[in-house]
């Protein structure tokens, strides 16, 4: 049986990321969330924080004219992914439980145990009511974000929805490289004008039973599933012109990587970066963010795959006539 | 007894107490004034004041009702109500 390759699209018309300044170690403060945000944010996690600071820079880079806010509250959706946006509360909670008790929690600061809650605060302060989404699947938890907001706006349950992903260090995070900071695109449904400075996102959604790569059989499926993923995503249009894969040292990383460069053979290099398993999901958003895209309508394609089996790959790329 | 309100008096530093409170509040301590109402003037739910509860409890080592959460309406209030009970 062969599985039906889903390709969702969106357009980006804003663009908001908040990230620590290069070389900033994991335990180093860098955000000042009074000068950032104001008053009434200092009990909120850092990485919500982070997302809320991201989200205005993404809401401004639409500018004035073209306000998403202006869309029907009811129209209006969120969608983010995170490893570990909460992950050092948690940690602090069990601490303070061990330590005094219970009562000795921060009553601001407990709900948000709930990692539902980061992406709850963006909806509550732009007044997003049409859906609110958590995604936390390892690794690939950002561009999934961006994958499901993009069916969501294809299937008219919004006109405009606020997606990406937001980390903060995890204090467990072993050989993982922790993540900081924040990337949030606000989308449009695909096929809809592309406004300048504005980039079409496609993003394919896959996952590889890591069981099942244990047999030559399992690891054959894995490659195919892969490559009909891309040749799915770049349907219709030109070969990628820059391939960046972010997995982790893992039989589905290196399933993910031998199915890619096999694929990407004679078309583009691909560069690798490995991070270790508990790596949030903040990197493969911002790199599809990152400005600037390839020139001439080509494309960026980002593949991000966790030891889990899941796997995500995503292109960004500009049309050359924009609205 | 006059020795305990003298004890009470030293734990008790009411600048520092301003200064406890301006920042659980994530206000500057000059906000904070004796007569501030906290929820009228600082913008101070119910989640906030149980957070200065928690907070004071920590700091100073005392056992605070729920019910003082109605009494807490400004520092003046708060800064008696803990010299009381670190009197106690």
């Amino acid at each position: 049986m062969t599985v039906r390759v889903v390709v969702a699209e969106s357009v980006v018309h804003g663009a908001g990321l908040v990230l620590p300044p290069e070389g900033t170690g994991p335990a180093e403060s860098w955000f000042d969330h009074r000068a950032r945000l104001g008053r009434g944010y200092k009990y909120l996690p850092p990485a919500c924080q982070y997302l809320l600071a991201a989200a205005r820079t993404a809401l401004e880079d639409c500018g004035p004219e073209a306000d998403p806010l202006a869309a029907a509250p009811e129209l209006r959706g969120a969608v983010v992914g995170t490893n570990s946006a909460v992950a050092a509360l948690h940690a602090a909670i069990d601490e303070t439980v061990r330590r005094e008790g219970a009562s000795a929690l921060s009553p601001m600061s407990v709900p948000y145990f709930a990692v539902n809650l980061v992406a709850g605060r963006l909806s509550t302060e732009h007044v997003l009511k049409g859906f609110n989404l958590t995604v936390t699947s390892p690794r690939v938890a950002g561009v999934e974000a961006l994958h499901l907001a993009a069916l969501e706006l294809a299937a008219g349950r919004a006109a405009v929805t606020l997606a990406g992903a937001a980390e903060a260090p995890d204090p467990r995070a072993a050989d993982a490289e922790p993540e900081a900071g924040a990337a949030l695109f606000v989308l449009r449904p695909g096929g809809g004008p592309v406004p300048a400075g504005g980039r079409v996102l496609r993003t394919v959604l896959r996952f590889v039973p890591p069981p099942a790569l244990a047999a030559a059989e399992g690891r054959r499926l894995a490659r195919d599933s892969v490559r009909r993923a891309l040749d799915a995503l770049h349907s219709g249009g030109p070969a990628p012109d820059e391939v960046e894969l972010l997995a982790d040292p893992s039989p589905v990383g290196d399933a993910v990587a031998d199915a890619l460069r096999s694929w990407c053979a004679d078309r583009a290099p691909v560069s690798t970066r490995r991070s270790g398993a508990r790596a949030g999901a903040l990197t493969p958003v911002v790199r599809l963010a990152a400005r600037p895209l390839p020139a001439g309508a080509g494309r960026r394609l980002v593949v991000t795959a966790s030891r889990a089996g899941n796997v995500a790959l995503a292109t960004a790329h500009t049309p050359e006539h924009t609205d | 007894m006059p020795e305990q309100t003298t004890s009470a008096a030293a734990v008790l530093d009411t600048e520092d107490l301003r200064s406890t409170i301006a920042e659980i509040l994530d206000v500057d301590p000059s906000e904070v004034t004796d007569t501030a109402d906290f929820k009228e003037d600082l913008d101070v739910d119910s989640l906030l004041a149980l957070e200065i509860l928690v907070t004071l409890e920590r700091k100073y080592q005392v056992k605070m009702e729920e019910s003082n959460l109605q009494l807490m309406r400004s520092f003046k209030v708060v800064h008696d109500l803990l010299a009381e009970k670190l009197a106690a």
